[in-house]
């Protein structure tokens, strides 16, 4: 029994430490944060009642990744009726890479990289940092963005890419420096 | 922008849901024939959802599981919302049986998962036009302005949107202020609105409704994919598939306008009206009930699960598809339907000693679950049923293919635990019902293979 709950702590522990890789991997598939979340949290349930099927030694994140696509695909019927092909070259692609490269991060370096883009975004000019939000927290698009800011879409295309260059070079600077 | 940035600007989007088909194929050729692409996409999801998640602690966004901002096309499609500039005059206030089998859906609500749009929830909250009455199985209600409700209850008060029946054994039930109610069952789509005067779509499946007289002038308008419908007060079911829309008329009568061509028809008692593009709308006498039926999934695709065609090997099939319902995700099965009553053939009346053969597939040994959904001779829902094999599960003999062979008994059939605890005004025992129609599951926990070539209706016991 205390083998079966010690089991269980550590795959759910490794389970919610790869949260961000699993989120990432189903907005890939479901192009929607808010779905993906759902989909992630339905995975975790299935993982909180089937950690016993887990075989220790193998990827927690690949195992987990498994339980997210059939999450993801359940979402998508629920839907999307049907398919399209090129949904499912897509999908099966996205699959693939995943597969090939996503690497889980341990705690600790989850933590330094999320403390850094916090200390880096406050670093963001205001404007930079509208757009960001606005592309990332409400999820709008180029033209929703540039009318709610008072810009051309193609001023919102370039903002954006400098903008998040500047945090990923904020963000490397500062994991060297800290390391 | 050079190609890098295209390529990270496309990669971008594809997270947002924002990419059209032709961009899709193109990330996906991007990704299949370049690693690099591959390990860029990867990363690149990675840090925008680090970004994303950062941000979104930031900003505080809730995260209410109750009610999730999700994409607007399910209730903002313009046929979703479509006035029905109908013109019909006002029907008899009778019990009428319709079954409708209709063309697919106007809209695939293929952007669905589009940019989530921030919702409060005071503009959801709205007058409640309706409350749910009861409902099993997995269901998913969706309100007016997009937000997913996962917290159903008997009880719960509802403003207009849609329901949506996940699965064959899903069931809702619902009143309207009016004491009006509308049941769907099976993997359905209703949305429905009241401003004074009902309006429900019908875009897929089946539902039952128990209408009170009406306001003069505002009769209840229901819209499927091809056919407009209005009713005063009446009793009737409708049922919407694929192609075409058949109605049967059991007592008073029916108008139907066929969306097509503009033409209407009035359908009386015991006559029916097959609508398909160019088709004839006469009336034609409703064929007499039968006592025994077979799939043809040789020549008729349909339901749950996905249609094989025929090949050398094995004839035409509906395979089961992964289904967990959205109340128990505990459970992964394994689950088909098939269609039976209201299609061009006659309605199909079972009998006190009837038996279902199945004739299909299984990849591996498991329980084979059999369940129906019956309605009474108006049309009205009757209720569900699960045959049992009693001591002859599970299904573990198979010939070379993986083939097997199994009967059901009417006799041994009991009311399906998902209408169990809602038995009032329904049937205690399928006998002397219309089939409307069946499925067929597994519940291993993971793929059985199930695939079904044929199923029979035998109205006797073979000796």
């Amino acid at each position: 029994m205390e083998d079966r709950d010690n089991k269980k702590a550590r795959v759910l522990k490794a389970a919610f430490g790869c949260r961000t890789e699993l989120l990432a991997y189903a907005r890939s598939l479901l192009g929607n944060f808010a779905a993906a979340e759902d989909a992630v949290q339905e995975a975790m349930v299935v993982v909180m009642n089937k950690y016993d099927q887990f075989q220790e030694g193998t990827s927690i994140l690949a195992w987990c990744r498994s339980i997210v696509r059939f999450e993801a695909l359940r979402a998508k019927r629920r839907y999307q009726k049907e398919q399209s092909l090129a949904q499912q070259l897509v999908d099966d692609a996205v699959d693939a890479a995943f597969d090939e490269f996503q690497v889980g991060r341990n705690h600790d370096e989850t933590a330094s990289r999320r403390e850094a883009i916090r200390h880096c975004l406050e670093r963001l000019n205001d404007r930079g940092r509208a757009v960001l939000e606005s592309r990332f927290a409400d999820g709008l698009g180029y033209k929703q963005i540039g009318d709610q800011l008072g810009m051309t879409i193609e001023a919102v295309r370039k903002s954006l890419f400098r903008t998040k260059k500047q945090l990923h070079s904020c963000v490397e600077s500062r994991l060297r420096v800290t390391s | 922008m050079n190609t890098n940035q295209s390529r990270d600007e496309l990669f971008d989007r594809h997270l947002r849901g924002e990419l059209t088909e032709v961009e899709k194929e193109l990330v996906a050729e991007l990704l299949d024939s370049d690693a690099a692409a591959r390990q860029r996409f990867v990363a690149l999801a990675q840090w925008d959802t680090e970004i994303a998640e950062t941000i979104r602690e930031h900003a505080g966004t809730p995260h209410n599981k109750d009610i999730l901002p999700s994409g607007k096309a399910l209730v903002e499609s313009p046929s979703a919302q479509k006035t029905l500039l109908s013109q019909f005059v006002t029907l008899p206030t009778v019990a009428v049986f319709i079954v409708l089998l209709s063309g697919l859906l106007y809209q695939q609500m293929s952007t669905f998962f589009a940019p989530v749009e921030k919702t409060p929830h005071s503009q959801i909250a709205g007058s409640p036009i309706a409350t749910i009455t009861g409902f099993k199985g997995s269901l998913l209600w969706t309100g007016n302005q997009g937000a997913i409700v996962l917290d159903m209850h008997v009880g719960r008060e509802l403003t207009g949107g849609t329901i949506e029946g996940l699965a064959p054994d899903s069931w809702f039930e619902l009143q309207f202020q009016d004491g009006s109610t509308a049941t769907i069952s099976g993997t359905s789509m209703l949305t429905f609105a009241d401003v004074g005067q009902k309006k429900l779509r019908l875009k897929q499946g089946a539902f039952t409704a128990d209408v009170v007289p009406q306001p003069v002038g505002k009769p209840m308008i229901i819209q499927t994919p091809s056919t407009v419908i209005e009713v005063v007060g009446t009793r009737f079911e409708v049922e919407a598939l694929q192609a075409f829309t058949t109605v049967n008329v059991r007592e008073g009568s029916v108008r139907l306008k066929h969306l097509v061509d503009g033409n209407a028809v009035d359908i009386p008692a015991n006559y029916r009206v097959i609508a398909k593009a160019g088709g004839d709308l006469s009336p034609m006498p409703l064929p007499a009930a039968e006592n025994y039926w077979k799939s043809q999934l040789d020549i008729q695709a349909g339901g749950f699960g996905k249609w094989l065609p025929a090949t050398k090997n094995r004839p035409a099939a509906q395979k089961a598809l992964p289904l967990i319902p959205v109340n128990n995700p505990n459970v992964s099965l394994s689950l088909l339907s098939i269609p039976v009553s209201g299609r061009n053939g006659p309605p199909v009346v079972l009998t006190p000693n009837a038996q279902f053969i199945v004739r299909g597939r299984l990849q591996h040994p498991a329980k084979i679950y059999f369940g129906i959904a019956m309605s009474y001779g108006n049309g009205e829902f009757a209720g569900m049923f699960r045959g049992d094999l009693l001591k002859k599960q599970p299904i573990s003999e198979f010939d070379e293919e993986h083939g097997f062979e199994v009967i059901y008994q009417l006799s041994d059939f009991t009311v399906d635990p998902c209408v169990r605890e809602k038995q009032n005004g329904l049937a205690g025992k399928p006998d002397g019902l219309y089939l409307d129609r069946l499925w067929i599951f597994t519940n291993t926990g993971s793929s059985s293979g199930l695939m079904v070539h044929e199923v029979e209706l035998i109205p006797e016991k073979i000796k």
